[in-house]
């Protein structure tokens, strides 16, 4: 079963309003689940700390 | 949709069984070993490839696949192919392998009587492998796993970190226990590393270059000094040796006279010639000496004359020694010179970096200003005073070493300090990977979670409303599928029942109930996925539901077919078969097929309907030569017949119709009988083209006659062959046959067809567009 469009919305909303990754990460995220493409956690989450860490957050709108 | 089997375990030789698909629903009757489950497994071999009812059965070992092919036939003979909705798929055996050609968009799903239960009966965790493909998102699955998988490898990461850093604080600790000055520093760890640290790498550098300058140069200093103390006596002994060879050859000189050097010249010319000659003539002065006396007087002044020579030779070289002498003393000062002048460089430049509180050079050091100035009184001085330069080679060789061990030290403790640091660096992205995996994860989990029970919630209630259909009043509504809140993987399957909370069905509901859970269950988990281009094969699945239930479970099986491509149900329940054939349960969009009796030579077999029956009854009534064909055949219309009527009418017959489960035309006599004013008040109308009514046969006496000839069936058209001989055999049976005739006649149509409609509301009706039977009455009167 590919991906449901109602799970990816959630999944989408839990990601941003948790603030677990920034609005481009998780979009290209949940294209990848929609896709069923491997997500590559490991380098998406290391951006994620080195833009948390770099204070600033370029992803961000 | 056609379906053909050939080789195909009990098919030999080619069968195939075409499927209705306007219908919604067929209904596959057969009794037992009659080929209903060869049928559902050639539908899961064709489609998917497996042996269907065998996948589940211990065949020791045997290949399952090979089990398949029909005991006459090899594996190559082996094929079924199906045509669905335009598309066909042929699967053939290739060695033990299933080779599949053709595509089909349809899927098949067989439920048989021995799986109903299990998806109730299961454990959570087997019962969740049978339900995932309906409530598991694989992506999210794979994704949860992938970040689990980052997760575990990034906390093992985080202790290696973590033990790095402790292994780097072991050795500060060891360093600092080995090298700290303990009145200085005490305990404080920090401190002594600041105080390490505090000191420039450059200028620890700086130093300890400056310190190996001057070391080296103490130590070339100390090399060269032999060679040059050794030549000054070198020279005084060449001096010597030069005077001693000049006197002696002043000495030579003064005894001979000076021609003699030239007289040498003249001798040795003289000598060749008295060696060449016998003369006893002097050449020079012609005086007679004798030959042998004058080459004796030659070699005598030849031998002075060499001894001179020599002398002069040895002088030549003891002057050439002296000048070499002279030539490497000249060399080994100069080479001492620069050093001299080195050490002066590097030593000024150690006092002026005030890092340490040096002796100053000596004076014969200092004082030099040129290499000439290496004189023996010189270096005697240097000699005498050489012992004050040993403190200076102490200190430096110390200090040398002591920054050394500082500048390691020191090396030590950054390299220490940065794995710490670089190890808490790494700690902290590690432990942020770890932390935001984790709720990522959770977030993924959820999102499967709620996905996964929202489905089996709609599936929970749709099967709870299909069950209630069946069983009304019974309230399962509570027994839900639903995953377990911690377990990964498990399927819970429970509810409240009879006020008992957390009930499991299995405890509770009897088999039946059990099997139509089952098969709810089964129906809600199967209308999930894509059911309009799916095949439900329910084999043999509802045999234990009881007949009260029956023509609901049917009603809903024919609801529910609408949702599908196709629904085929086989069962050996006579009930059932009764319900369906006669017209109690309704026939519309739907197919009734029959199997006829197997057998090894036959394989399987669509059974013929009554009304071919009846054409071979005529047949053979018209040749009146097989009294026991005649009579057989007989029983067969009359059993279907007779079996109609007392369907329709719901006539009483024995619960338990004997061990063949099958009722006798005395069961159906009695049933007729027994319904008194049904007797007397069946008749059949005759319809003429204009709609007319052209006869009207009452049936009591065509029945009454009958009846009153059954026993001739028995005595002839069966086993009870030794009754025959109190009959006229052939003339009984043709009275009988035609006694069965003339009942067809009056209530079958042309086609030798039943009226099993209704639809007029009043009577039973033949099918088609023109009515031309009509049965009564529509139910029987009480």
């Amino acid at each position: 079963m590919t991906l449901p469009k109602e799970s990816a919305e959630k999944l989408r909303d839990g990601l941003i309003s948790q603030s677990l990754l920034a609005n481009k990460a998780a979009e290209e995220v949940i294209k990848s689940l929609v896709m069923e493409k491997q997500v590559n956690w490991n380098l998406v989450i290391s951006k994620q700390f080195e833009s948390e860490q770099g204070g600033s957050d370029e992803a961000q709108p | 949709m056609k379906l053909s089997l050939e080789a195909f375990r009990g098919v030999d030789k080619t069968f195939e069984i075409r499927f209705d698909t306007k219908q919604n629903l067929t209904v596959l009757y057969g009794e037992n070993g009659s080929g209903k489950t060869t049928i559902s497994d050639a539908f899961e071999f064709v489609v998917d490839g497996t042996a269907g009812s065998l996948e589940e059965k211990s065949l020791d070992g045997k290949p399952r696949l090979g089990q398949l092919v029909n005991a006459r036939r090899k594996n190559a003979d082996l094929k079924v192919s199906l045509d669905v909705a335009n598309k066909n798929r042929v699967a053939t055996l290739s060695g033990a392998k299933v080779q599949q050609t053709g595509t089909l968009d349809h899927r098949i799903k067989v439920l048989s009587r021995k799986n109903i239960t299990k998806l109730i009966e299961e454990t959570p965790a087997n019962r969740f492998k049978r339900i995932q493909d309906f409530v598991s998102i694989p992506v999210l699955d794979r994704e949860e796993t992938s970040l689990n998988d980052l997760v575990l490898s990034e906390k093992r990461n985080l202790e290696s970190q973590s033990k790095l850093i402790t292994q780097a604080r072991e050795v500060l600790a060891s360093l600092f226990e080995e090298h700290a000055e303990k009145a200085k520093f005490g305990g404080q760890q920090e401190a002594w590393q600041k105080d390490i640290l505090g000191e420039s790498e450059e200028t620890i550098a700086e130093n300890f270059r400056i310190l190996q300058d001057l070391n080296q140069e103490i130590k070339r200093l100390r090399d060269d000094f032999k060679p040059l103390a050794e030549s000054y006596p070198s020279i005084t002994a060449a001096v010597e040796a030069v005077r001693k060879e000049e006197a002696a050859l002043a000495k030579l000189i003064a005894d001979h006279s000076d021609d003699l050097a030239e007289a040498f010249d003249t001798l040795q010319q003289a000598q060749v010639f008295l060696k060449s000659g016998e003369s006893d003539t002097c050449p020079v002065c012609d005086t007679e000496v004798g030959h042998s006396t004058l080459v004796q007087k030659v070699d005598q002044k030849l031998e002075t004359l060499k001894a001179v020579k020599d002398q002069s030779l040895r002088t030549k070289n003891a002057k050439e020694a002296l000048q070499s002498a002279r030539t490497s003393q000249q060399t080994l000062q100069e080479s001492f010179f620069s050093i001299i002048s080195r050490l002066k460089q590097v030593h000024q430049a150690a006092v002026d970096s005030d890092q340490w509180k040096l002796p100053a050079l000596v004076p014969s050091i200092l004082v030099v200003e040129k290499a000439v100035d290496l004189s023996e009184d010189w270096f005697t001085q240097l000699k005498v005073e050489a012992s004050q330069l040993k403190p200076l080679s102490e200190i430096v060789e110390k200090e040398h070493a002591a920054l050394q061990i500082r500048r390691s030290l020191q090396a030590d403790v950054r390299q220490a300090l940065q794995r710490i640091k670089t190890a808490t660096d790494d700690g902290k992205r590690i432990e942020f990977i770890i932390k935001r995996g984790e709720a990522i994860k959770k977030v993924l989990h959820d999102e499967r979670i709620r996905h996964a029970n929202e489905t089996l919630t709609a599936i929970s209630g749709n099967f709870a409303k299909l069950y209630a259909a069946i069983h009304e009043g019974e309230k399962i509504e509570t027994i839900q599928l639903y995953l377990h809140p911690t377990k990964k993987s498990s399927a819970q399957f429970d509810g409240t029942l009879f006020g008992k909370k957390e009930a499991s069905p299995v405890a509770y509901l009897s088999e039946s109930h059990l099997d139509t859970l089952g098969l709810c269950l089964f129906l809600a988990l199967e209308k999930r996925e894509n059911p309009g281009k799916t095949i439900l094969f329910l084999d043999d699945a509802i045999a234990s539901v009881d007949e009260a239930h029956m023509e609901r479970l049917y009603k809903l099986l024919l609801d529910e077919a609408a949702h599908f491509h196709h629904v085929i149900i086989s069962s050996h329940y006579q009930p059932l078969r009764f319900k369906f054939r006669w017209g109690i349960l309704t026939q519309s969009k739907v197919e009734f097929l029959e199997l006829g009796q197997w057998s090894l030579e036959r394989g399987l077999s669509l059974a013929k309907g009554p009304n071919s029956e009846i054409a071979f009854l005529r047949h053979y009534i018209e040749a009146a030569e097989d009294a026991a064909t005649i009579a057989a055949k007989s029983g067969l219309v009359l059993e279907r017949i007779l079996d109609f009527l007392t369907g329709i009418y719901q006539c009483r017959l024995p619960r338990n119709p004997g061990a063949e489960q099958r009722w006798t035309l005395d069961h159906y006599k009695g049933g007729l009988k027994g319904e008194k004013n049904l007797m007397t008040t069946l008749r059949c109308e005759h319809i003429d083209d204009a709609g007319n009514v052209s006869k009207v046969v009452d049936l009591a006496p065509l029945l009454e006659d009958i009846f009153s000839r059954l026993q001739v069936r028995n005595a002839i058209g069966c086993h009870f062959k030794e009754l025959a001989g109190h009959f006229d055999e052939i003339a009984e049976a043709l009275a009988l046959g035609k006694s069965t005739l003339a009942l067809v006649e009056a209530i079958c149509d042309e086609k030798d067809t039943l009226p099993d409609h209704r639809k007029d509301g009043c009577s039973w009706h033949n099918r088609g567009k023109s009515v031309t039977r009509r049965l009564f009455p529509l139910l029987k009167p009480e």
